[in-house]
This record gives C-alpha cells, sequence and structure tokens, in this order.
C-alpha cells in the first residue's frame, strides 16, 4: 500500500490576508513496508503532511493516492466524479474517507490525551465501533492490540488515568492499531518518554513494520532515523529538499549544515574512525552495536 | 476557527489605540445607553441612529478598522433578524402607525412591526461597531486591568475583584492554547473514525464526548500546572502585587470622554424636548 | 555554604506508594548537580516539596540554612527559581514582556522599574526581540527561555530545572543547554539542580545524583557516576554513548582505557 503525492498544494487561511502556504509542490512516493522518517525543523510542515494522507487536511490543489483512495479538494473531487460519470465508472469508493481511515493509522503527538473512556478495554474498541465492528469482534480486537503493546490483562479493566504516563501511551496506540492500519502515520511519537520508554516504544513499532505495516514517521531524533527509518524525508519551509537512505543524509553537508541537524554519535564517530584510516560502510551503522561490529570487522582486517 | 473576527485585537498605532482603556470602556457604555433612547418621531429616530453611526464610522476610520469586518459579523446575525421580524409582524403592533393589509387577504401587517425590527437591526449595528472598535483596539489584558478599576469599589464588600480580573486574563491566556488542542483531539478522534459531522444523534451525542471529556481532563491538568507555576513564581492571591501596565489619563482621554458626555448630552436633551429635528428641517425647506 | 540541603525526608502521595522513606543529600552554593532516575523515581515530587508546593510527612529541607516550614514559605520561594516541564503551562502573562512582569508583580516591584529589569532579563536569554510576541508565536525553545527569564527576574540563588528540556526538539534543548552554561559563566554562585532524564545534559553538571526507588543510589562526579553502567542500566537509565560503546567493545574483545570519544578514535587508530 503506497502513498503517493502529486503536486499537492496546501494553504493555511487561505484567500485571507494571513494566508500561508504550508506545503509547496509536494511529490513524494512513500513505499509499501517501508519505515519513512520525516524529519525537518519545527514549522516545516512535517505534521501537515502526514494529515494529508489521513484526509485530516485536505489540499487546496494537487492530490494523495493512497492505495487507490483520493485525498483532494473538494472542486477536483467533483471534477474526477464528472469524468468517471462519462465512463460510467463507480466514484464512491475512490473518495471514501472512512474506508481511507481504517487503514490508515495516526498517532499524534501526546496521544495519550485523547482517551476518555472509563475502561482501557472500552477505549481501545471505541476505533473498531466507529468502524462497525460488532462488540465481540471489537473486544477480541482490541485484546489482540492491548497484548501487543504489552498492556496486562489486568489493566483491561482499570481507568485508563490511574495508568502511568507510559502505560497511558501505550493504551492510546493499542486504541489505534486495533484496526490493523496497513499504514501507521507516528508524529513524534517518543516525546516526553524517558530514554526507556522511548525505547520500548520504537521496539513496538520496528515490530508491527515487521508484521508488514508501512510506518511513516514524523521525528527529531536522527537516532531512530538512522537506527530503525529505511527511508528519510527531509523538509524545508514546506517542500521536501531530500528523499534518501537514513545514512545518506549525513554525507551530504549542505544539507546538514542548512538545517542545523545534530548528526547521531554513532555516526560522527564512524566518520572520524574513517578519518582516521577507518573504512567503516556507514550504511551499515544503525546503533552502538552495530557499530562495534564494523569496527571488530576493521580490526579483525588489520592482525 | 480562524474567522473570528469579534474580540480580536488588531495592532496598530492610531489615537484611538493609544487611549486610556478606562476612557475607551466609559465611552462604549455611554455611547450605547445612547442607542436605547426613543426620540420624538420615527424619523428622528432614524436620523440619530445615522448620525451614531457615522461618528463610529468615523472613529472606525482612525482606528484601520475596516467595515467590511463589522459585516461579516453580522453574516451570522441574518437569521436572528430574520426571526425577529416574523416575531414582530405576528404581534399586534401599534395601528396608529399604520397598516398595510397584505394582498387585501386581511392579513394585516404594522408598520410598527417593521419599525421595531429595522430599530433593533440598528442598534445591533452600533452595538457591534462599538464592540469592535473596543475589542480591536484593546488588548484583552488592558480591558481587564480597566474592568478592575472600575470594580475596585466593589471590593469594600469583599467581591473578589482582583481574583476575578486574574481570572480572566488567564482565561483570555488559554484561550488559543485550547482552541488548538481542541484541533487536535478532533483530528484524533477523526482519524480514529469519528464523524463530527454527520451520523445519528446517539453518535454525534458520542462524538462529542470523546471530544470533550479529553479536553476537560487536559484543561484539568493545564490549571493545575499553572497554578504551581504561579504560586512558584511568587504569587498569593491575598497579597498586594505591583502593576506591570499602569494605564495613564491623558489628555486625550479627557476630550474624548467629552465629546462622548457631550453625545450623551444632546441625545437626553433632545429626548427630554422632545424636539423633532426631521419635521423642522422640512417644515424650514418648505417654507 | 549549603544551597539546599535534604535530611531523612519522607513522603507518599497515599498509604501504598512511598515516594520517599528517608532521603538525604545536599547542593552547594554555586554547584550545578543533575538528579537522574526513571520516571516514577519522585524526582518532579522532590521539585515540589522543595518549594512548599507539597508538605513533607517527616525530615527537614534546608534552603540557605534556613529550614521549610509554613511561615516561611512565601521567603524561601524568593531566593528559589524553578522551571516546569510544559512550555504553555508555565507561561502565564499574555505576551512575553507579561510573562517576565508577573513575578514582579508578586514581588512589588515598583511599576517604574519593571521595563528596565524585564529588557535586561529578556536581553540575557535572548528574547528581547520577541517582547511583544504571544506564546502562541514562539516556539517550545523560546517559551522555556522566557520562564527562565521571569525566573531570573527575581533574582533566585538556586534555579530548579524540573525536566525543563524533555518537551522541546533538539534545538530547544541545545539552546537551553547552552543558556545554563552561559548563565553559570556569568554568575558562578547561581545554584542549578537539574532534574533530568537527558544524560548528555547531566555530563554537564558538576555532580550528578541518580535516584531510584526514592533512595539515592549514586552521588558523584559525572564521569565516576558513568562508569557504574551495569547498575545505571539496570535501574532503566541511559548512559552516555562514550560510556556504552566502550561496553559494547568490551564485550567483543576490544578493551579500551579511555572512556572520552576523542581518545578512544585514537586508541582505535593506533
Amino acid at each position: 500500500m503506497s502513498v503517493v503525492f502529486k503536486h499537492l498544494n496546501f494553504l493555511y487561511s487561505p484567500n485571507s490576508p494571513l494566508q500561508v502556504a504550508a506545503l509547496k509542490d509536494i511529490n513524494l512516493t512513500i513505499k509499501d513496508n517501508s519505515f519513512t522518517c520525516i524529519i525537518g525543523h519545527t514549522g516545516s510542515g512535517k505534521s501537515t503532511l502526514v494529515q494529508q494522507i489521513n484526509a485530516l487536511l485536505l489540499p487546496n490543489s494537487g492530490e494523495v493516492n493512497v492505495n487507490g483512495i483520493i485525498v483532494t479538494s473538494k472542486d477536483n473531487q467533483k471534477k474526477y466524479k464528472k469524468e468517471l460519470k462519462k465512463e460510467k465508472k463507480n466514484t464512491k469508493e475512490l473518495f471514501d474517507i472512512k474506508e481511507l481511515r481504517k487503514g490508515v493509522g495516526l498517532v499524534f503527538q501526546f496521544p495519550e490525551y485523547q482517551l476518555f473512556e472509563e475502561t482501557v478495554l472500552k477505549d481501545v474498541t471505541f476505533g473498531p465501533k466507529n468502524f462497525f465492528y460488532s462488540e465481540e469482534e471489537a473486544i477480541k480486537m482490541a485484546k489482540e492490540a492491548l497484548e501487543l503493546v504489552g498492556i496486562s490483562e489486568d489493566l483491561y479493566e482499570r481507568n485508563p488515568f490511574e495508568l502511568s504516563g507510559g502505560q497511558r501511551r501505550r493504551v492510546a496506540i493499542a486504541g489505534i492499531i486495533t484496526l490493523k492500519p496497513k499504514i501507521l502515520i507516528l508524529d513524534e511519537p517518543t516525546a516526553g518518554l524517558d530514554p526507556q520508554g522511548s525505547q520500548e516504544m520504537m521496539e513496538l513499532f520496528l515490530k508491527l513494520h515487521s508484521l508488514g505495516t508501512t510506518i511513516i514517521m514524523v521525528t527529531h531524533d536522527m537516532d531512530n532515523v538512522i537506527k530503525y527509518g529505511t527511508d528519510v524525508v527531509i523538509l524545508r519551509k514546506g517542500e521536501v529538499i531530500k528523499e534518501c537512505k537514513p545514512y545518506e543524509l549525513f554525507l551530504d553537508k549542505e544539507v546538514l549544515s542548512s538545517l542545523s541537524i545534530e548528526e547521531p554519535k554513532v555516526i560522527s564517530f564512524a566518520k572520524e574512525l574513517n578519518e582516521n584510516g577507518y573504512h567503516i560502510s556507514l550504511e551499515n551503522v544503525k546503533d552502538v552495536e552495530s557499530l562495534v561490529k564494523e569496527i571488530t570487522k576493521e580490526s579483525d582486517k588489520h592482525e | 476557527m480562524n474567522n473570528i473576527t469579534l474580540g480580536k485585537y488588531v495592532p496598530y498605532n492610531s489615537f484611538i489605540h493609544r487611549l486610556d482603556p478606562r476612557s475607551k470602556l466609559l465611552s462604549m457604555i455611554v455611547l450605547m445607553v445612547c442607542i436605547f433612547f426613543k426620540f420624538a418621531s420615527v424619523a428622528m429616530n432614524f436620523l440619530m441612529y445615522g448620525v451614531l453611526f457615522i461618528f463610529i464610522y468615523i472613529i472606525m476610520r482612525i482606528a484601520h478598522i475596516k467595515l467590511r469586518m463589522l459585516f461579516s459579523q453580522l453574516k451570522a446575525m441574518w437569521v436572528m433578524i430574520i426571526i425577529l421580524l416574523i416575531i414582530n409582524i405576528l404581534v399586534k403592533g401599534d395601528p396608529s402607525m399604520g397598516t398595510i393589509d397584505v394582498f387585501n387577504t386581511g392579513w394585516i401587517i404594522y408598520y410598527s412591526a417593521i419599525y421595531n425590527t429595522l430599530y433593533i437591526v440598528f442598534r445591533l449595528i452600533i452595538m457591534l461597531g462599538l464592540t469592535l472598535v473596543l475589542t480591536a483596539t484593546t488588548k484583552p489584558l488592558e480591558l481587564t486591568n480597566a474592568l478592575e478599576w472600575f470594580m475596585a469599589p466593589l471590593k469594600v464588600i469583599h467581591f473578589p475583584v482582583h481574583e476575578i480580573a486574574m481570572t480572566i486574563s488567564l482565561a483570555l491566556r488559554f484561550i488559543p492554547t485550547l482552541l488548538e488542542e481542541t484541533d487536535r483531539i478532533m483530528k484524533a478522534q477523526a482519524s480514529r473514525g469519528v464523524d463530527f459531522q454527520n451520523g445519528k444523534f446517539s453518535e454525534k451525542i458520542r462524538a462529542i464526548i470523546s471530544l470533550i471529556v479529553p479536553l476537560f481532563i487536559s484543561a484539568l491538568q493545564r490549571s493545575e500546572e499553572l497554578a504551581n507555576a504561579m504560586e512558584a513564581r511568587g504569587y498569593d492571591p491575598s497579597a498586594k502585587r505591583t502593576k506591570y501596565r499602569v494605564s495613564k489619563w491623558k489628555v486625550g482621554d479627557t476630550i474624548s470622554s467629552l465629546v462622548v458626555l457631550l453625545i450623551l448630552g444632546g441625545c437626553i436633551a433632545l429626548m427630554v424636548t422632545k424636539l423633532d429635528l426631521v419635521s423642522l428641517i422640512i417644515s424650514l425647506f418648505m417654507r | 555554604m549549603n544551597a539546599l540541603l535534604i535530611k531523612d525526608l519522607k513522603f507518599s502521595y497515599d498509604k501504598k506508594n512511598t515516594i520517599f522513606s528517608g532521603l538525604s543529600f545536599n547542593v552547594e552554593e554555586g554547584e550545578y548537580v543533575s538528579l537522574i532516575g526513571h520516571n516514577g523515581s519522585g524526582k518532579s515530587t522532590l521539585a515540589k516539596l522543595i518549594i512548599g508546593l507539597l508538605e513533607a510527612k517527616e525530615g527537614v529541607i534546608e534552603v540557605f540554612g534556613e529550614t521549610l516550614n509554613e511561615e516561611n514559605v512565601y521567603s524561601i520561594r524568593k531566593n528559589v527559581g524553578i522551571i516546569f516541564q510544559n512550555p504553555d503551562n508555565q507561561f502565564i502573562g499574555s505576551t512575553v514582556e507579561d510573562d517576565i512582569a508577573f513575578g514582579l508583580e508578586n514581588h512589588l516591584v515598583p511599576s517604574n522599574k519593571m521595563d528596565e529589569i524585564i529588557l535586561e532579563y529578556a536581553a540575557k536569554v535572548g528574547m528581547d526581540e520577541f517582547l511583544k510576541n504571544e506564546p502562541s508565536n514562539l516556539s517550545g525553545g523560546q517559551k522555556q527561555r522566557v520562564a527562565i527569564a521571569g525566573v531570573l527576574a527575581m533574582k533566585p540563588r538556586l534555579i530548579i530545572m524540573d525536566e525543563s528540556t524533555s518537551m522541546l526538539d533538539p534545538k530547544g534543548k541545545k539552546e537551553i543547554r547552552d543558556l545554563i552554561l552561559k548563565l553559570r559563566k556569568e554568575n558562578p554562585s547561581l545554584t542549578i539542580l537539574s532534574i533530568t532524564h537527558d544524560i548528555e545534559e547531566a555530563y554537564l553538571s558538576n555532580r550528578v545524583i541518580v535516584l531510584n526507588k526514592g533512595e539515592v543510589m549514586f552521588n558523584s562526579s559525572p564521569k565516576e557516576v558513568f562508569e557504574h553502567e551495569e547498575e545505571l542500566l539496570m535501574m532503566d537509565l541511559d548512559i552516555p554513548f562514550a560510556h556504552k560503546l566502550k561496553k559494547e567493545l568490551e564485550r567483543n574483545g576490544i578493551k579500551l582505557s579511555s572512556s572520552d570519544e576523542k581518545e578512544m578514535v585514537k586508541e582505535l587508530c593506533q
């Protein structure tokens, strides 16, 4: 299930003196089963970009094609419908937002703030019920999701607000992945968590990714980009300025300095070694463990 | 949510912006009183509304407020105006002002009903204009300070004037934050399949609950953290405080207040003497 | 002289959850101390106890030699400034200048002197060009800088940073980190107690105190504390990159003597 942006433009407060172009002519393909990280400064349009995928914001022009469902402006929808009517094709499914949202889960920053039911289980069944699953099915789906995020059974009937911050976030994420979305969008999923909590959270997403979910993650954390990302998209002032593999980003001095991105320590350490005679290929450096593996490979060669 | 213009401060450095918020608040109240006077005749009423409107229009010009801003506010009120008209038509009016027999069907509409509706519309426009001028030229915080100043005498009867002013200014400070939060929670629930626009009544209720509960919880948490931050910075509601924003009453304030009081005086004089300027002018021309 | 002395502190929110059962440590005047511990180790509770927002069951909290009690809570708060975690929820004024003024108003600074003080402290944190800005037009890092200016303007001798950088992006984190170092350079007698889980930030301080289950586990220089990698990892705490790397290399049979990145590169390239 791929996501294809075509000439997408988005304006904040259009036709007013405060009009701002938040996204400018975005052409981008997010590959099926990728773990794509979207990076850029605060205000570069990262969150605006991912909200188009879920039709929470509609583009002013251009479109996003999410596996056959098209997100586009109301005017464009009319045009499409007219054309398709001539060809006597069904147009209903083409813009089905509900179907779209069923396949695309979106985890907002601090998702624990969207909990509202009296019990953990009830909150997680809220999503499936909105998509017309029966009570039984919803409960079954919820339990699977809760198990996946590591919420134990004795917490199911507890009030979510009695749980710790980390647990609440897990419950909120369970509420989104319970629909088994093909695409999962994450907006700064580890913000405010301690290092341990944030690592556990990332391991969870890695697991979902290995189960076949396409992950699109908006983040500031370069350590996570290099460790988990398969692709990276760099935004600046509403424009895509680069699409590449994570390690390639850290070879591009121009982009690095223009965005003042802080290099992950594993990368700068590997670079430092390379300057002093090592030949570590940055592509293989993802975290401390893989860096050490590369170092030992090299020192074996030396001996 | 960005199209709310009423109550939004428009930063300019005009004469009106520089006036003391107290004199602006006072003037607004006085002018609002003026529009509720009844003068000698219907024509006279409309003349006075016209004069007041021109006065406000001039002020708006000085303060860089566009007439469009005023009328965009009125847009939302059309329905209300039509309902008013219908109610007024259905109610028995004053036959002495004349009636119309609609299409000779015996359904009688009183002129007074139409006049009354028009009065309300004109008052509404002028009132909106006044509030617009006040809020667009005065920062919410200054306005709260002015309110606090006017209510100060109530402290004698232990009315919590300062606490109320502080509450209002904190509420004003957090309105944008909470709007942002509302937007975020709505989007979060929408991606969980909530439809805020369509659906049955029971579904709508659930949709609203899924918005209100998180919003309320986060507002409570915010207020607790805010209270901590305020206390940590030495705030004690019962203690004396100094004020950063001290408004200074200047010559301009005295003059503008005098002008407004003069208008009030004129209105009262015209009302008491029942002087009908319109028929006076007409009779002058007829001669 | 002790800026802060905590002796046998006991505190619990309810019967089940004891947060502290006899906590003791001190912070000397002019020191920069980091307090680390995983979420739920009672770090933030401690900050609230020190400025009297919460009341301890037993034990002594001494701030600059004065024992905290109900009567002197306000006078003690004059010496202690605190920067909280959420940039939005501690922005009290409607603009930058109003927010800095808030504390001055509470401390009865005359109105005609405020402008000068506001400008001075806004300049100190690099926010003097944003005096009229509303919080919605500021980044998280800028809001936290304003909070710091608001606290500094009250001339505290001890500043507590209660996870003040945890909600910021890397740029904001760096801004605050650099600002703290700059402030300490300008005023060496300023005491800072930083409650954090940012290990790299803790590395900048003079001393690191590690809290676990309401008790002090380690209390010494960052270098020494982070030598205890095993124990720290057991407590769900992170360790700095260099220490992590050294340990991992050791596991793979490469033993290095240094735990400084530059030195390590040198050793590896010999």
